[in-house]
Order: structure tokens, then sequence, then C-alpha cells
């Protein structure tokens, strides 16, 4: 065998690499991609926490009088976006009930809708909001961030937003998410337990 | 399928781009349309999230899509723009992203790529012009490959003969 040949038939670490290189890139991209497999592939990256809430001037739902920040809780509360024409908000309106009726306060935020189908939506499915901002144009859920409706925030005693939930308030992320955050708040005044 | 199903498929797909585009906005010059319109080909529904602006009928864009043409008609830059929907969806919201530290692999990895591909590539074909240089025979050597080449014919036909028998 003349040296020449010797370089054709490559030498065994060349060799080793051949294949070596195309079995690395099968593993990394095996791992990069099952990583991912069964979990939510929408991408949520929420803006507004750590922000203070957006300034607003928006009319009460239920008399029209104009609100703006100063008029929200001075204590850490939930604040939930939600319209009667949006099927998602009945169905988690009996977990807010439930909620209120633990002594959270809830701020509502009624999103371009009607005052008058809001209010008969209160009426027939109970009230669980301490006030309801009218955002009939949609300007503070732009201003919030929003993509659509239920969401729901965690606000602390400063104004400032914690948490920002994208889709129904359910018992899990309840237990999970929204109540150890506002505890936290409560009680510490920490936003550790708000992711 | 025949050609004239291909015109047709042609037409039906152009004519349903347009739709998309058309937006019911009026302009007050084609320098602010074109702004428009490249703004919502740009930006992202934060809710659909596969689907600009442009192409989204979601609540969303449709509110996205009237700030864009708010701020266009008030004079805003493209930056301005971008800007103010970044602040409230995130770098997620463009479809051309910022170039930033956290955003390096996606703007110079590709090229960075083609780079050391390119010079793997030249390495390659220098070393092996090289050593094609240094396998040139000699002129003793060259007179036996042609010995070699003229009596092969011969043992080629015996050793198709052997595979006969066997």
């Amino acid at each position: 065998m003349t040296s020449s040949q010797m370089n054709e038939t490559s030498s065994p670490k060349r060799r080793l690499w051949l294949w070596l290189i195309p079995l690395l890139v099968f593993v990394g991209l095996a791992v990069l991609l099952g990583s991912r497999l069964g979990k939510d592939p929408a991408i949520q990256v929420s803006q507004m926490v750590g922000k203070p809430l957006p300034e607003f001037s928006l009319p009460n739902l239920s008399d029209g009088t104009i609100l703006s920040a100063q008029n929200l809780p001075k204590t850490p509360y939930l604040l939930n976006v939600w319209g009667s024409w949006c099927p998602s908000c009945a169905f988690e309106h009996p977990k807010l009930l439930e909620i209120a009726a633990q002594g959270v306060p809830i701020v509502g935020v009624n999103y371009k809708d009607e005052q008058a189908d809001a209010l008969s939506y209160l009426a027939k499915h109970q009230n669980p909001f301490v006030l309801n901002l009218q955002d009939q144009a949609g300007g503070l859920g732009l201003d919030l961030g929003l993509t659509g409706a239920p969401e729901s925030f965690v606000v602390d005693a400063n104004g400032i937003i914690r948490l920002h939930l994208v889709g129904i308030v359910d018992a899990d992320n309840w237990q999970t998410r929204l109540q150890p955050c506002l505890q936290a708040l409560t009680h510490s005044g920490s936003a550790d337990a708000c992711h | 399928m025949s050609l004239n199903h291909w015109v047709l498929l042609c037409v039906w797909l152009s004519a349903s781009g347009s739709v998309w585009a058309i937006d019911p906005y009026q302009f007050n010059s084609p320098m602010q349309e074109a702004q428009y319109q490249g703004l919502v080909a740009e930006l992202r529904c934060p809710k659909c999230q596969n689907q600009n602006l442009a192409g989204s009928n979601a609540p969303i864009a449709q509110d996205l899509k009237q700030k864009t043409y708010e701020m266009v008609m008030d004079g805003q830059t493209d930056q301005q723009i971008r800007s103010y929907m970044i602040d409230r969806y995130g770098d997620f919201v463009t479809y051309r992203p910022p170039v930033r530290p956290s955003t390096w692999i996606l703007w110079f990895f590709p090229p960075l790529m083609l780079v050391v591909v390119l010079v793997g590539w030249l390495v390659t074909v220098q070393r092996r012009q090289r050593q094609q240089a240094t396998q040139q025979l000699s002129g003793t050597e060259q007179q036996r490959l042609q010995a070699l080449l003229q009596s092969s014919p011969h043992a080629g036909q015996s050793r198709v003969g052997e595979s006969h028998d066997a």
C-alpha cells in the first residue's frame, strides 16, 4: 500500500469523527426537542411583571364615575380582565366568586363590552368584583399587554404588577400560583412566591 | 392536475392573498401606507402565534393594527411604533428582533456557520489539489501502468470464467 492509498482510506481517527459528529448532532437535537415534548408550545413572555399598573382614567362600570389608580385597593389584589361576550370568562366565574368569598379583593376590567350587557351578566352570574373599570375601547388592555380575555394580574400594595396569568383562573393555578403570591405579598410584601 | 387547474389555483391564491392585505384605513400619502403595511407584516399577533398582524383577524390583532394605524397617522417612526409594541408584548411581538446579547445567536450564528463551512471547503479543496500534485507518476511508473493496462483485459476474462464455474 502506498502513502496516497493510506490517505484515501482515512486514518481511524478521522473515520471516528465521521460518525461521531452526526451522532452528537443527533443526540443534541433529540435532547433539545425532547425537552419540549408535551409542553405548551405558546410562548408567554409577560412584559408587565415588575412594572407599575399602567395609568388610566376609565369610567366605573356601575355608575360611570371616572376612576384612576388612586381608587384601587391599597392592599394586594387580583385584577381580572373579562367581558360578557367571552365564554371562558363565564367558565372561570364560579372560581372568582369563590376567591372573592375568601376575602381577596378582585378588581374587574370590563374589556370591550357594552355596559348593559356587562351589568346583566353580573346580575345573572353574581358579582365577585369590588369594582369594575369599563375599558370599552381596549386601551388599558393594550397597555397591560393583553392577548385576549380572560387574563388576570396580581398587583401588590404599591401598585406593582407581580404576576400575569393568561387564560382562566382554575383550582390548579389558584393553588400553585395566585394564592401563594397573594399570601406572600399580604404577609411579608415579598414577591418571591410570584412566578 | 391540468394547466387550467393550475392557473385557477394561482388566481385563487393571489386573490385570497390580497384579501388579507386590504384594511379599511385611509392614508394621507402612499409613504404612510407603505410604512403601515411594512409594520403589520413585521409585527406578530400575540394571540395566534404564527401569524403576523396583517394575516390575523384575532381581536387583539385588529386592535394592534388600529393602534399601528393611529401611530402612523400621528407621524411616529417605525422605531417608535416597534418599541411601543415591544414594551407591551416583548421581543416576541416582532419578526425582526432587536440585536442584543440575548439575540446574538439568532443574528450571527447562520453567517458564522456559512463562514466555517466555506473555510472548511476551501481548506479541503486546497489539500486535495496538493495531494494530486504529488501523485504525478514518474516516467518509469507510467510505462509500467501502460503495460498493466494492456495485459488487464485477458486477466479480467479469466476471472469472469472462474466465477461462472463456481
